[in-house]
């Protein structure tokens, strides 16, 4: 055994112990420069193999390798084992905490029954409407087939506005979306295919059923041959998307002054059979009256058409299980989070 | 209205239960509101007994102690009513008499005195609820019957909703006529007869013809006005009504079996003995029968004698002329009044009444014949007397049926169903039309008064619909088309403004469009708290931060998409923020509270800008908010953020350079971001604010600012070349602005 090998092992030694008995990155990073450094002691005995007999070198050499190579690694895994006590010193992370949360706004519930109810009629291709919120008697009422002493007036009991009577009346809060029909049937011919969904307005002081704001949307479909079958079609198809594809729908004769015939629409999903109500009354259609089509120009027997509408609140309060109607415009955001 | 199982049987036969016959009824449009079942339960041990004597309780106060007569023996009764006196027949409950609920009659000590049995209240026994206390029986009521007997067999009523297009169906005779359309069976209508004596004196004047294009009266003399017999008093009880006398309880009863309201006069009360059927004065007074005073306009129309109105026409009769108990001679008035007319001075006045309830919708101008002949036999037969002869009858202008056609094919066309032709004409003729025509193609079918719905095609058509039956139907999917509107994009972009400010943490709120005060007003406000229409949706959200924070809810973001309206009643779509609290909820961190720049930041994703306000402390403590409370409102951005355009992603990298300057307080960030913006340096890709520092070595009334200056070319910057542009930059900003540049 050469100088240069006993030079080498005991070098090893050294290196191996000081390794081993370091506790710190920095004082590591020394150890690796005494021993395998540019400057370092291995590297200074590798420089010596030149000297050595030739019979010698490849031993010495591959030696010298192997003490450098294992020297690199013990630093390595010494560092590593160094670095994994420095994470986990200090208090452990407490993985129990909640997350950290942004939590985001919701749209409010009526809103995002709009939004649904939209959607499914885009899909059957109608087309979004509106209209101002402080209509006229003549769309109000007189174009829908409710002539001033129409008992049906009387449903509706209507906030009047004050402000001077217009050529078409007095002036008063919408109590229906229904002048929506109006307004689009006057600015475009059929085919017609357009929901309008929009707040609308009774005499009613406010209590845990009544508000004397609420929503509405209602559809309107007309055309050259736009038939009860239709009605029921398309009525049928948006509440199975809307609310489960097992709703069932049944309508019952009913009057309203803007349709003949009038229906009521009744339905029953497993979710309000869950809760032991069998039939809710939800909304209300018909084939829209001939005297609409007048008020609006139509040529006498040009067109047919169908109307239907429901409130927001109603399905909203069914579905959701809500009692009180004034939760919609508290605005408490434990209310507003729940949807 | 109210009608009954029993009564409805006597018109029509059906083999419906009343369970069925609410459904038939609700699907042929009759709304079913309230089915209850009325006796039919009266155990046997109850008798009907008879009182002797009564006297107070020894050991209470509110219970008295009676001895009845129950036909075979006297009994002890411990009562707590106080609605009887001796001689009074009642209900009595003996022994063994199983009252329901597992609630059975036994002799027992009540308060240490010996009770054998229960004196009932009508509501014990499931019958109407009339008087307050026991049911007290005609005074010809049989001692010792049983009273399960005696009252008959149990009846279902039926409370049902009547859309106003059909009055018809305000009668129990309006209800069996569309049950005999629905099964096919005959309607059965009682045989009036009667035989008539004695002229007719009185004498009927129309002078409103326009207002009551009919008017009859009938005269029945001698009549002796007493207590109705007892199925009548409970006919009425069964519906609703209160029994008054012999007389008036028949109009009652005919108002509900034919739907027509009828009037009874006390003749001898009549001035002059005439009617004369007129507009009234201006300011004429009337007091009504149930005591209410009013003041008529000349719009109105009543039914006057010789010197004054004893009658509000269609509404209610009047004080002056009403059947009492001296009665002897009757004038029955049966017309026909113009709806609308009725419509008003029912609402101007407030007086609204089952008569005015039918006139206003429509009264059979025909069928009035039948009712008041019907009442007047109804009254000879009960009250005695004679039906003078004939009748005194001013008919306006003779009654033309109206004649309605049909095309079957529009049938088909509207509801999308073959019907076959015989079913559309035999559903005509069910509902008591006539055919009139009858093509190959279409058909005329003539009306019946009673039917004033009918007038068009389309009215026809819903018949055909209605009693073919809607679920015969099939549904059928719509063939696709599709359309827009403009306001289609509106609300899509309505949409995008929610999401953005959803994901920033603000929940939607909607909030009532009536409040306090606002610069447009309602007419006819319920209340002042909501009399006028919101002329900004931030003091709805206000309102909603004080209840959230009440319910110790502090950290809260709303915004609200809504209208508002100026006094000349223009809408505009408005957008309002609100904020209070901390930044993050829900966080176990200690977060910052809301500021001001929260605001601007949401306004910033939308790509909008608009005056954010903070509410003055004062203000704010009034409504309970302790935190600072910010608010924003602006018209509803319509596109949010510029349209996309894609740009070469950078192929160079950028080289940064920070620089931090110390600058008096009232230098602007906008003051830095301009004189930067004048330096031109032709490298400079963007500068960034990362810190304000105040205090510390910074003296007072100085602040530092450090910007982050990203510079980029089409190639590789050299260190030096952006060092040069950075050095230029901090001397010319130093040229330009009061600051002091301080070395990093």
């Amino acid at each position: 055994m050469t100088d240069l090998e006993q030079q080498l092992q005991s070098l090893r030694a050294e290196a191996e112990a000081a390794i081993a008995a370091c506790g710190d990155a920095q004082a590591l990073l020394q150890i690796k420069s005494k021993y395998i450094g540019p400057q370092g002691a291995v590297t200074a005995a590798l420089k010596q193999l030149g000297a050595l007999p030739k019979e010698d070198k490849p031993r010495v050499g591959k030696l010298a390798n192997e003490v450098k190579t294992a020297l690199a690694a013990a630093i390595e895994a010494r560092q590593a084992d160094l670095e994994a006590k420095a994470s986990t010193s200090g208090p452990a992370i407490d993985t129990t905490l909640p997350g950290r949360r942004h939590r985001i706004g919701h749209q409010h519930p009526l809103t995002q029954i709009f939004e649904q109810t939209v959607a499914i009629f885009r899909r059957m291709g109608f087309a979004v409407e509106d209209g101002p919120e402080i209509e006229d008697e003549w769309h109000c009422f007189d174009a829908l087939n409710t002539p001033a002493d129409h008992p049906a007036r009387d449903i509706q009991d209507t906030l009047y506005v004050d402000l001077p009577k217009g050529e078409r009346g007095r002036y008063l809060l919408r109590t229906h979306t229904s002048p929506v029909q109006i307004r689009t049937m006057l600015k475009r011919k059929p085919p017609i295919r357009i929901v309008a969904p929009g707040r609308v307005f009774r005499r009613d002081n406010p209590d845990a059923t009544h508000s004397p704001t609420f929503h509405q949307i209602e559809g309107l479909y007309v055309d050259k041959n736009v038939t009860v079958a239709d009605l029921k079609g398309t009525v049928e198809f948006f509440f199975k998307q809307l609310l489960d594809p097992e709703t069932k729908v049944r309508f019952r004769p009913h009057f309203f002054p803007y349709t003949e015939p009038s229906f009521e629409i009744d339905l029953s999903t497993p979710h309000f059979r869950a809760r032991g109500k069998e039939w809710i009354e939800i909304a209300g259609c018909g084939m829209v009256d001939p005297n609409v089509f007048k008020a609006v120009g139509y040529p006498d027997d040009a067109y047919t058409g169908w109307a239907f509408g429901f409130g927001i609140e109603r399905l909203a309060m069914v579905q959701y299980g809500i009692t009180d109607i004034r939760l919609f415009t508290e605005n408490d955001v434990r209310f507003l989070e729940q949807f | 209205m109210k009608f009954t199982y029993n009564w409805l049987k006597q018109y029509v036969d059906f083999a419906w239960s009343p369970q069925e016959l609410a459904e038939k009824l609700t699907f042929a449009g009759i709304e079913v509101e309230d089915v209850q079942t009325l006796g039919g339960k009266i155990p046997e041990q109850v008798v009907i007994a008879q009182v002797l004597s009564s006297e107070k309780h020894p050991n209470a106060d509110k219970l008295t102690v009676a001895r009845v007569n129950d036909g075979s023996m006297e009994r002890q009764i411990v009562c707590g009513a106080k609605n009887y006196k001796v001689g009074d027949k009642v209900p009595l409950a003996l022994p063994g008499a199983a009252m329901g609920a597992g609630f059975t009659i036994k002799e027992s000590k009540l308060r240490g005195v010996m009770s054998q049995g229960m004196m009932c209240s009508a509501e014990e026994l499931g019958l109407p609820k009339g008087e307050d206390g026991l049911l007290i029986l005609p005074a010809d009521a049989p001692v010792g019957k049983k009273f399960a007997e005696y009252v008959g067999p149990g009846d279902t009523v039926f409370d049902i909703e009547v859309t106003p297009n059909r009055p018809d169906w305000l009668s129990v005779i309006g209800i069996a006529r569309e049950i005999a359309a629905l099964t096919g069976n005959p309607l059965r209508l009682t045989e009036v007869s009667f035989t008539e004596s004695g002229d007719l004196q009185a004498s009927v004047r129309v002078d409103a013809a326009d207002l009551c294009p009919r008017y009859t009266a009938r005269m029945i003399r001698g009549v002796k006005i007493g207590p109705s017999p007892a199925w009548l008093k409970q006919a009425l009880e069964k519906v609703g009504l209160r029994s008054i006398n012999n007389v008036v309880d028949v109009t009652n009863y005919v108002l509900m079996e034919c739907g027509h309201p009828l009037h009874a006069f006390d003749y001898n009360l009549l001035r002059g003995h005439r009617i004369i059927v007129r507009r009234a004065e201006n300011g004429e007074r009337y007091e009504a029968i149930d005591d209410s005073k009013h003041e008529l306009t000349s719009e109105m129309l009543v039914i006057a004698d010789a010197e004054r109105a004893v009658a509000l026409a269609g509404i209610m009769g009047g004080k002056n002329s009403e059947i009492n108990d001296a009665t002897t001679d009757v004038l029955l008035e049966a017309a026909y009044f113009n709806p609308p007319n009725i419509r008003r001075t029912s609402k101007r006045l407030g007086l609204s009444t089952d008569a005015s309830y039918r006139f206003e919708r429509g009264t059979d101008i025909e069928g009035l014949v039948a009712a008041t002949n019907r009442a007047a036999a109804l009254i000879q037969q009960l009250a005695g007397g004679q039906i003078a002869r004939g009748m005194i009858d001013a008919l306006a202008k003779p009654v033309v049926k109206c004649r309605v056609s049909c095309r079957y094919a529009q049938v088909n066309r509207l509801l999308g169903v073959e019907v076959p032709v015989e079913t559309v004409k035999k559903i005509f003729v069910g509902l008591g039309m006539s055919v009139t025509k009858d093509e190959a193609a279409d058909c005329e079918v003539e009306v019946p008064t009673f039917r004033v719905d009918l007038e068009r095609e389309a009215d026809l058509i819903e018949e055909v619909c209605r009693i073919y039956g809607v679920e015969k139907i099939s549904a059928a999917i719509l063939p696709g088309t599709a359309q827009v509107s403009a306001f289609d994009a509106q609300w899509d972009a309505r949409r995008r403004v929610r999401e953005v400010l959803n994901a920033l943490g603000f929940h939607e709120a909607l909030n009532q469009t009536m409040v306090q005060e606002g610069a447009a007003k309602l007419q006819n406000p319920l209340t002042s708290e909501m009399s006028a229409l919101r002329e900004s949706l931030v003091p709805g959200l206000l309102q909603n931060l004080r209840t959230n924070v009440s319910r110790h809810e502090y950290n809260v973001r709303l915004f609200e998409i809504g209208r508002v309206f100026a006094s000349d009643g223009k809408e505009t779509l408005k957008l309002a923020l609100a904020a209070t609290g901390r930044r993050t909820t829900g966080d176990w961190e200690r977060t910052e509270r809301i500021d001001y720049f929260d605001l601007k930041g949401a306004l910033e994703e939308l790509g909008v800008s608009a005056e954010i306000k903070e509410i003055p402390a004062a203000q704010a403590r009034k409504m309970d908010l302790r935190d600072a409370v910010y608010v924003a409102e602006l018209d509803l951005p319509t596109v949010i953020k510029a349209e996309k355009q894609f740009r070469e992603l950078p192929k160079f990298p950028s080289v940064v350079r920070d620089m931090a300057m110390v600058v008096p307080e009232e230098v602007r960030h906008a003051d830095v971001l301009a004189a930067v913006e004048k330096c031109q340096s032709k490298d400079l890709e963007s500068v960034e604010l990362f810190d304000i520092f105040r205090g510390g070595q910074i003296p007072e009334g100085k602040k530092s600012l450090a910007y982050s200056l990203t510079f980029r070319a089409d190639r590789n910057l050299t260190d030096a070349e952006v060092n040069a542009a950075h050095e230029q930059m901090k001397r010319q900003l130093q040229q330009m602005l009061p600051c002091e540049i301080r070395e990093s």
